[in-house]
């Protein structure tokens, strides 16, 4: 039974790898604030959650959830295109806030906050991968590819486009780039990657509801990319071992369940703004928020 | 009984509520230029305050409310000086203030969260009682108390804004911070004002909201939330517009949910907001004051 | 990466290793053989915390009961709790939690919705979960290791719109619910039975759990002019629901669901708005003058100074039970043997009833309508 508690939280620095170096596409790499990033996350568990609960094989409803939620990446772009700073961080963040509350109304198709009870786990060709130790090697796979992908995004002259623009839009502009293509690009492939990662959470827990996908889940994923460093794959990487294991300190205090919940949250919040004031640039960061 | 009517003064209690947060939080944005997510956990350290001195210590009521408003401005006051200083001393953007802003929401209500528990608090003070009819709707006396309290302490806050030598300094600074200290004004002690007036603000909304609705340990991000809609709908950078859009969001929300269904109260909120932030930043009044689109 | 990160990262990486090998050592499983563990997901805060309460009181005095009874072929109960709020997610952690820390092969849980989402993962690993506070028709019908002690939402919602109907003459009736899969599955089962007999349901309604402001929902009663007003809340919810109607005059008999019990929560925050309140309960006579029972009012009494609610019956007749199951199958991970031994139980007399369970896993109740009188709920025939 031992091992069930590493294979459990390598699962979830697993998840939660993914979800960071997407959200770290966006911030780092392209300067977009999207404050409304774990509403891709929801998207794409909900996708694949209906989907394989219709009864269609894993393998399509694991794609659709990242196209999908790749499709509101796009949709985001398009009105958020001349946005700003706080401007851009508030309208991501309402369209989270409007996103749960779609999830939480349209019953008929989410059940709303009875939630989604059940959901199979994964099986590929005929291969079910019902042991958590089946799903952790299939997590550690798909985190592999996730970052690949991205780090080649980053690295390929497409990357440097997306670090100009994030430095200087008008000047890249002025260049004759496309910004609003080079940003919706980073965006659809920034929530791809998040819906694939709410897939994967979905067919973990075995449940989910609205409740798992508001703002509040928000805090470690920006915070593992701050502390992380701006446009640091690497740091990031890094930053959600550390971010997730840290708090298991509370576990052997032996605090009661109700006191570990928010007890994490004070933790990152701590951090966060600490960071915030003395190391802004995180541990790897190569740029600061603007 | 009119159902238009109770609708209306439904939706003028609302917004009575909203306006008390969205006029606070307006106030110390349009000094500070930054969104302050916090406020949300001033109400709620109000509240919380509130409860512990006089339902938990046994203190005299008025006398707890009294302090627990005190404690609110003392709140707004030490997040100031002990987050929001230090950011600005090195040169933080607005950006990564509202980041702050938000994980200091997070923190406090957690700390409440864990001193107080989740489940619902009541202040047992105002014993239930039926309301009174009043053209055609029902209204409880101290939902008539709120309302009023409201209206007098916004017309105070103009009132404090237009004539008096700090409420002017404020708007100085609102309106070009470095003018103003050209004419001598100093920012720094008009930053505290604005967070120490904003908060007592944010007090007596705690106070009400406590009395009216009880208190749970996220109140205050659901509060904010509300009030900085408010603020959007009329104009994020006017306090006069903020309480104006508190009070739509008000009206639009119970005029909205006779007609959806009740869960879609919060959608309504959030949706507006979002079209107005996409639409209209600069909200119903299209006032430009400080922060904008193009920073 | 800078030297000076360099030294923080290998420091943190040793505080990482250090805190998992802690988190370890101290979660080594205690030998298998010594206890039979029982895993107990409750709500032990939040709106229906005071239910929670008492369950684990049942529960306790059970274990204690058998544990100074020499325990089961020798071995005594060990009951492990965790705090899941009624919420499925944190019902599934602590599933987990129970499953791999505490090598748990029977769990006991309140909740419909807990209910619901532990199922397939009870089915699969072949635990057995009993529900002491679950009503929802959805909860046994999949799979035969999910069973439960309290009725279902069949019994009592029947009931209830037939007296509605019959003796209140009651036609047209607002139904407000509880947002999730206990309101849910009630008020279906309800709204169901009233209008097979010919009634309306004027309106139907959800809110959310936490609600404290119903204004709203019930100006849209009154607006829609029913005879009555059915209700499906917990306590806490159902407090504020009654709280406003006083306040907004509304001038209707309220029927409720079970779930609103809570104690004296209930009128802590109704006052006497509960006055008149009707709720559809099960039979449980604290004076029905059985000597197992009277044995166990004075007992508990006695342990927790006030009269046992039939809620910490229920959960005091489930761990009776899985004694008797597993004292014919030897040990509590033999739970195949134990699902059949469990089916096997009829006419057990248990502290809530009699205790049969049919093939899905289900028991039948007696069915008594309450009534709130001056601050007391009894029985309404009481005062018929």
């Amino acid at each position: 039974m031992i091992e069930a508690y590493f294979i459990h939280i390598l699962i979830l620095i697993g998840i939660y790898i993914i979800l960071a170096i997407s959200l770290q596409l966006a911030i780092g790499f392209t300067g977009l604030l999207n404050l409304g990033h774990i509403a891709f996350f929801g998207i794409g568990a909900y996708t694949s959650a209906l989907l394989t609960l219709l009864g269609w094989p894993f393998w399509i409803a694991f794609l659709l959830a990242g196209l999908i939620a790749g499709l509101f990446g796009f949709f985001l772009s398009i009105p958020t295109h001349k946005l700003k700073g706080d401007y851009l961080a508030l309208a991501t963040m309402g369209f989270s806030f409007v996103v749960y509350a779609v999830l939480l109304n349209w019953t008929e198709l989410t059940r709303g906050p009875l939630g989604l009870p059940g959901i199979p786990k994964p099986s590929i060709f005929g291969f079910s991968i019902s042991s958590n130790l089946a799903f952790l090697i299939f997590t550690i796979i798909i985190v592999i590819i996730s970052y690949l992908v991205i780090k080649k995004i980053t690295i390929s002259p497409f990357g440097k486009v997306l670090e100009s623009v994030r430095d200087d839009e008008l000047a890249s502009k002025t260049l004759g780039k496309n910004t609003f293509k080079v940003k919706a690009t980073s965006l659809i492939v920034s929530a791809f990657f998040a819906g694939i990662a709410g897939s994967l959470y979905a067919h973990y827990i075995t449940f989910i509801d609205p409740s798992s996908f508001t703002i509040m889940q928000l805090i470690p994923v920006l915070l593992i990319v701050i502390v992380g460093g701006l446009a640091s794959l690497r740091g990031t990487v890094v930053a959600t071992i550390v971010l997730i294991i840290l708090p298991e300190i509370l576990r052997f205090v032996g605090f009661p369940s109700s006191v570990v919940g928010p007890a994490r949250q004070i933790i990152y919040a701590l951090i966060l703004l600490l960071i915030l004031i003395y190391k802004p640039k995180g541990f790897d960061g190569k740029v600061q928020l603007k | 009984m009119s159902i238009a009517t109770q609708l209306l003064i439904n939706g003028l209690i609302a917004g009575s509520i909203y306006a008390l947060v969205s006029s606070g939080f307006s106030l110390i944005y349009s000094v500070n230029k930054f969104i302050h997510f916090a406020h949300g956990a001033t109400i709620a350290f109000s509240a919380y305050f509130l409860y512990f001195l006089f339902s938990i210590l046994g203190f005299n009521f008025f006398v707890s409310a009294i302090l627990a408003i005190a404690f609110g401005g003392v709140m707004g006051y030490l997040m100031n000086i002990v987050v929001y200083k230090e950011l600005r001393k090195r040169k933080a953007s607005s950006v990564i203030l509202l980041i702050a802003s938000f994980a200091l929401l997070i923190l406090l209500e957690s700390v409440i969260l864990i001193f107080f528990g989740a489940d619902v608090k009541t202040i047992g003070y105002i014993k239930v009682a039926k309301g009174m009819e009043f053209l055609g709707a029902i209204i409880t006396p101290l939902q008539i108390f709120i309302v009023v309290t409201s209206l007098v302490l916004l017309l105070l806050l103009f009132l404090f804004m237009k004539k008096t030598k700090i409420g002017k300094a404020m708007r100085a600074v609102a309106d070009n911070k470095d003018v103003a200290e050209i004419v001598g004004i100093n920012s720094k002690k008009i930053y505290n004002y604005s967070f120490i007036i904003g908060s007592a603000i944010a007090g007596i909304a705690g106070v009400l909201i406590a009395l009216e609705q009880n208190l749970e340990p996220t109140m205050g991000t659901s509060l904010i939330i509300k009030g900085f809609t408010g603020a959007i709908i009329g104009g994020i950078g006017s306090v006069p517009g903020a309480i104006l859009g508190a009070f739509l969001l008000g009206f639009s929300e119970n005029f909205g949910i006779w007609y959806l269904p009740s869960g879609y109260k919060d959608a309504i909120a959030f949706i507006l907001l979002f079209l107005f932030l996409l639409f209209r930043p600069n909200g119903i009044l299209g006032i430009k004051r400080g922060g904008g689109k193009d920073k | 990466m800078k030297s000076k990160n360099k030294t923080l990262l290998t420091w943190l990486v040793i505080l990482i290793i250090i805190i998992l090998v802690i988190n370890l050592l101290i979660f080594i499983p205690k030998q298998q053989d010594e206890t039979i563990k029982i895993g107990a997901i409750l709500a032990l805060t939040g709106s229906i915390a005071n239910q929670g309460e008492w369950i684990q009181n049942g529960l306790e005095f059970a274990k204690d009961e058998i544990n100074s009874n020499n325990g089961i072929n020798g071995k005594k109960i060990e009951i492990i709790y965790e705090d899941a709020q009624v919420d499925p997610k944190l019902a599934i952690n602590s599933y987990n939690k129970l499953r791999n820390f505490n090598n748990v092969n029977i769990i006991i849980t309140m909740g419909s919705g807990v209910g619901i989402a532990l199922t397939p993962l009870v089915n699969e690993d072949k635990v057995i979960q009993i529900g002491v506070a679950t009503a929802s028709p959805d909860y046994s019908t999949q799979g035969d290791f999910t069973f439960r002690t309290y009725e279902t939402a069949d019994l009592e919602m029947k009931n209830l719109a037939t007296i509605m109907y019959n003796d209140f003459n009651i036609r047209k009736v607002a139904s407000l619910y509880i947002n999730n899969d206990y309101g849910e599955g009630v008020k279906r089962v309800f709204e169901e039975e009233f209008k097979n007999l010919g009634g309306e349901i004027v309106i139907s309604e959800a809110f959310n759990v936490g609600d404290v402001d119903f204004r709203t929902h019930i100006n849209k009663v009154k607006a829609s002019k029913p005879d009555a007003l059915y209700i499906a809340p917990y306590t806490k919810e159902g407090g504020y629901l009654l709280k406003n109607s006083k306040e907004l005059d509304l001038d209707l008999q309220i029927f409720s669901s079970q779930a609103i019990f809570g104690g004296e929560e209930l009128f802590t925050i109704a006052g006497d708005a509960a006055e008149g309140l009707f709720i559809a309960a099960p039979e449980f006579n604290l004076d029905s003058g059985d000597e197992n029972m009277k044995n166990f009012i004075e007992q508990y009494k006695k342990k927790y100074q006030t009269e046992p609610e039939i809620y910490a019956a229920r959960a005091y007749d489930s761990v009776i039970v899985i004694g008797i199951a597993i004292e014919e199958c030897g040990s509590d991970d033999k739970t195949e043997c134990i699902k059949n031994e469990l089916f096997k139980i009829k006419n057990h007399q248990g502290i809530s009833g009699e205790i049969s369970f049919d093939e899905n896993g289900d028991v039948l109740r007696e069915f008594e309508l309450k009534i709130v009188k001056n601050g007391k709920i009894i029985p309404y025939k009481d005062i018929k």
